[in-house]
């Protein structure tokens, strides 16, 4: 067993040996700890280095970028600013340090309010940890120079707590600003230029549209103005009309053939300038129709095939047979381009070939499949110049216009005006109609004007009627008939006017119902074609006067054809109550025309025996008949005239056998006989034509005779005879009805 | 093994005996280091076993016990030796117990990176604290020991009650703790 003593010695012992080892260990830890502590001397230089450059790069960054931070500890209130701060406030950090007052006073006095409140109210009003605020304001440096600052601030704090730092940044965003407001009065600029250009624009507008104004001003004035000379030009016509019908002598029938011939011109004119003008302004309406675009070119070509040939020229038409015979369309308006077409091939080509081809547009099978249709007139003139070409279809040039004025004084039709319309018309005209118009040509190698339009073949082929022979047409007194056309659409006028002077008449124009009235009163007409819808005064009011007026007048009131695009029913009757005595529609089919001028001719008659009185200037005096079988029975008297119609016809035969014989005693002596029946009969005029002949046979100037009896003997006889053969059938119709 | 479980051991024995006793039972133990230890040093754990053994032979006293009566004693002493370890705001015996693996031996490891500390775990369920305790060294007595003298800390009459009957070899254990008896 160990004694107190020896436990306590070996007590010390351990407890010596314990701390030498706890001194040895403790001399380790230090060594290590010094080793450490070298270690982490250097470790800190290294990563101060390294603190060093990235702040001096954050720094330079700063400066560059024109960036500050700080963090505003508020509680502490205390703010902690870089470099950058002092820089862009242009304060030395050497020389002062910057606070939250310090930082408000640097501020543009003007923002400095606005700012304040902005992040006091923001901190006052509890701003919670993550919130933002951005503001822009100016500062003021202390050399007075005026920056502006953007900022961005984050406050941080606890997520229940009060926020407590705001971590900022600040820049100078004057460079950027600057920019911008430049931009902006830049942009300004141009918005007051732009604004400006509006303005231009708008005054431009107006005044072209106050100028588009005046020239519709302008045309409807052209257009009024020339229909106004047109009147009485187309008295003047009329006028020198009613003069060719007397004697006159052949020098004196020069001078009014120059004079009419003039006045034509004209007219014609006046058309084309009337229809232009009226073209520019819109006024020219279409119509649509079925019609029989064959018989339409036949009856232009017919009229200018006399013309073509005086100038030596062949005219043909050329008929595609794929072309239907009745298209859909405006007959008068494609007449009219056709015939301005015609009449400048004809113009300008001599000992030449015209033709006018009508065919489909390109390969197709029929007009009817492509619903175009080409028109092409082609001559062999002396063509056009390339430069020429495009000034072709401008208004009021003339290319060739060095033609002879004779050309022109031919030119009757109203197609080749001399102004320079014509093919300025075709082509509004055919715009208007959604076609196109073109030409090719070369100078001495002829033109070929070619127009397309969208025409439709017609939706029913209408058969045409039985050919009737259309003989010129005479009156009762074997006269050229004499008409008068009331239309105001020179197209519609001059299409009337083929028609009718194709029949035999003599034709006369007015532009609407008062001139026709009027026109009624200065001159006999045997009938007139009214069209109804027409300006100051339509058809069926003048229909109406001229009936009123004609009962205190000289002149016998002459039958109306009325003349209608859309021939209603009940607008017929309202036409026969005003006095018409039939009502053709639009277009007008040749055939009908001719048969309704037939029978009004015939009618008139009629209207003859009823108002005989009045009538000192027909073939028959049925008044003096009259009274001259009063007293009668009713067969006594159709056996009476019966017989003068057998007895004047074989002495009128007689008569003109003689003057072909060159038998002048024989002659008188028939011509005598005649003279006592006819006269004894009411034949006024037989009567005194068989007294001329007899009395220049008798003076024995036998040659006269003679000519006057073969020119006037069958004309004049027949229409009396042509007066008995109505007043018997008149007669014996009565006699019927009794 | 760390040293300062080695100088309290010592201090334990010290603490309990008289000096020819303490002397007669570390030199019983025939110990490397002839028992002359220091808290910063580090030693085998067989060392403790050693002097354990040693100390149950000449006490004729098992080693479990003493084992036991050493953790209850060691946990005052290394609270007063070491507060630095100690989270603050416990004031709870479970309070602390669930924070020993994830608060003190973190911290232990932090500080001694070769050290190897076992491994405690929590869980509550049915109105008790289940306390696992796993190590490479057969201290589950000392553990139990710790435990106990960490409800006397906190002044709790609490239960510490082991799963198994434990002995001075038991190196991992299940301590079930009740507050109001099993």
């Amino acid at each position: 067993m160990l004694d107190e003593l020896e436990a306590m010695q070996r007590r010390v012992e351990r407890e010596r040996a314990a701390r030498i080892e706890a001194e040895t260990l403790l001399e380790k830890k230090s060594r290590d700890l010094y080793a450490a502590m070298q270690e982490g001397e250097k470790l800190t230089a290294q990563l101060q280095q390294a603190v060093g450059f990235q702040t001096r790069k954050l720094l330079n960054a700063q400066r560059v970028a024109k960036f500050g931070t700080f963090v505003w500890d508020i509680a502490e209130e205390l703010v902690t600013w870089s470099e950058g701060v002092y820089s862009i406030l242009a304060i030395d950090p050497a020389a002062e340090q910057l606070s939250v007052e310090r930082y408000y006073e640097s501020v543009h006095p003007d923002d400095r309010d606005a700012l304040q409140k902005l992040i006091e109210n923001g901190i006052k009003d509890g701003l919670a940890h993550g919130d933002e605020f951005q503001t822009t304001h100016r500062i003021l440096r202390p050399d007075g120079e005026v920056r502006w600052i953007k900022g961005l601030g984050e406050f941080t704090g606890s997520d229940t707590g009060p926020v407590d730092f705001m971590f900022g940044a600040i820049q100078d965003v004057t460079a950027l600003k600057r920019a911008d407001d430049e931009v902006h009065q830049v942009r300004k600029n141009l918005e007051e230029r732009l604004s400006d250009l509006e303005q231009t624009r708008e005054s431009l507008e107006t005044a072209r549209d106050e100028a588009n104004a005046a020239n519709m001003t302008k045309s409807r004035f052209i257009a009024m103005i020339s229909h106004e000379i047109r009147t009485p030009t187309n008295g003047l016509l009329g006028t020198l009309g009613l003069l060719g019908e007397s004697n006159l002598e052949p020098s004196q029938k020069d001078l009014l053939r120059v004079a009419a011939s003039s006045a034509e011109m004209l007219r014609v004119l006046l058309n084309d300038i009337i229809d232009f003008a009226r073209l520019e302004t819109g006024q020219i309406q279409l119509e649509r129709a079925d019609f029989s675009i064959h018989d339409l070119a036949d009856q232009l070509v017919e009229f200018w095939r006399p013309l073509a040939e005086v100038s030596g020229n062949e005219l043909n038409t050329v008929f595609d047979k794929r072309v239907p015979d009745f298209v859909h369309g405006d007959p008068a308006r494609i007449g009219q381009i056709i015939n301005n077409l015609l009449s400048n091939a004809i113009k300008f080509t001599k000992d030449g070939s015209i033709t006018l081809r009508i065919g489909p547009v390109g390969t197709e099978q029929s007009v009817l499949s492509s619903g175009h249709l080409k028109i092409e007139i082609i001559d062999s003139g002396k063509g056009i110049a390339k430069e020429e070409q495009s000034k072709l279809f401008k208004e009021f040039s003339q290319v060739g216009s060095d033609e002879s004025a004779s050309n022109r004084f031919y030119d009757s039709s109203g197609s080749n005006s001399g102004a320079g319309l014509g093919l300025a018309i075709c082509k509004a005209l055919v715009e208007q109609m959604d076609g196109t118009i073109s030409v090719i040509s070369a100078l001495g190698a002829g033109s070929r004007f070619c127009v397309k339009l969208p025409l439709g073949a017609a939706a029913h082929q209408m058969a045409h009627s039985e050919t009737v022979a259309m003989n010129p047409l005479i009156t009762a007194d074997g006269r050229k008939p004499v008409a008068l056309i009331a239309e105001d659409v020179p197209a519609n006028q001059m299409v009337a006017r083929l028609l009718l002077e194709s029949f035999g008449c003599i034709v006369d124009i007015v532009d609407d119902g008062v001139e026709a009235v009027a026109a009624c009163k200065r001159r006999k007409f045997d009938f007139v074609l009214m069209d109804i819808s027409m300006p100051r005064m339509d058809g069926v009011n003048a229909t109406k006067m001229i009936h009123t007026v004609s009962d205190d007048d000289a002149l016998e009131p002459p039958p109306v054809i009325g003349l209608t695009a859309f021939a209603f029913t009940a607008d017929i009757d309202r036409f026969h109550d005003a006095g018409m005595c039939d009502v053709i529609s639009k277009p007008i089919h040749k055939e009908t025309l001719y048969k309704a001028i037939q029978a009004v001719l015939q009618n008139k008659e009629l209207k003859i025996t009823e108002t005989a009185a009045s009538s000192g200037d027909t073939a028959v005096d049925i008044k003096a008949l009259k009274s001259l079988t009063g007293g009668l029975s009713t067969q006594q008297v159709l056996d009476i005239v019966t017989q003068v119609s057998v007895d004047l016809d074989k002495l009128r035969r007689d008569a003109v056998m003689f003057a072909s014989n060159g038998d002048s005693s024989e002659l008188g002596r028939s011509c005598h006989a005649v003279k006592g029946l006819a006269s004894s009969f009411g034949a006024q005029a037989l009567a005194e034509l068989a007294q001329t002949i007899e009395a220049s046979a008798r003076s024995g100037d036998a040659e006269a005779a003679f000519a006057t009896t073969l020119k006037s003997f069958d004309p004049t006889t027949d229409a009396a005879l042509a007066v008995y053969k109505n007043y018997l059938a008149n007669y014996s119709s009565t006699l019927n009805d009794n | 093994m760390k040293g300062i479980i080695f100088t309290e051991l010592v201090n334990f024995v010290e603490r309990h005996t008289s000096t020819v006793v303490s002397e007669q039972i570390i030199s019983q133990a025939d110990l490397n280091t002839k028992g002359a230890f220091t808290a910063v040093g580090n030693y085998p754990h067989d060392e403790a076993l050693r002097l354990v053994s040693s100390a149950a032979s000449i006490l004729k006293t098992p080693p479990e016990d003493l084992m036991r009566q050493f953790g209850r004693e060691l946990f005052e002493h290394l609270v007063t030796g070491h507060p630095d370890f100690f989270p603050e705001h416990i004031d709870d015996a479970l309070s602390f117990l669930s924070v020993v693996q994830s608060h003190i031996h973190t911290e232990v490891k932090k500080l001694y990176p070769d050290s190897s500390p076992p491994n405690v775990s929590t869980v509550v369920e049915n109105g008790k604290m289940v306390v696992t305790y796993e190590s490479h060294r057969p201290f589950a007595m000392i553990a139990m020991g710790l435990i106990e003298g960490c409800c006397a800390y906190f002044d709790e009459s609490l239960t510490v009650v082991s799963e198994s009957n434990l002995g001075a070899t038991d190196n991992s254990a299940t301590f079930m703790i009740y507050a109001n008896g099993p």
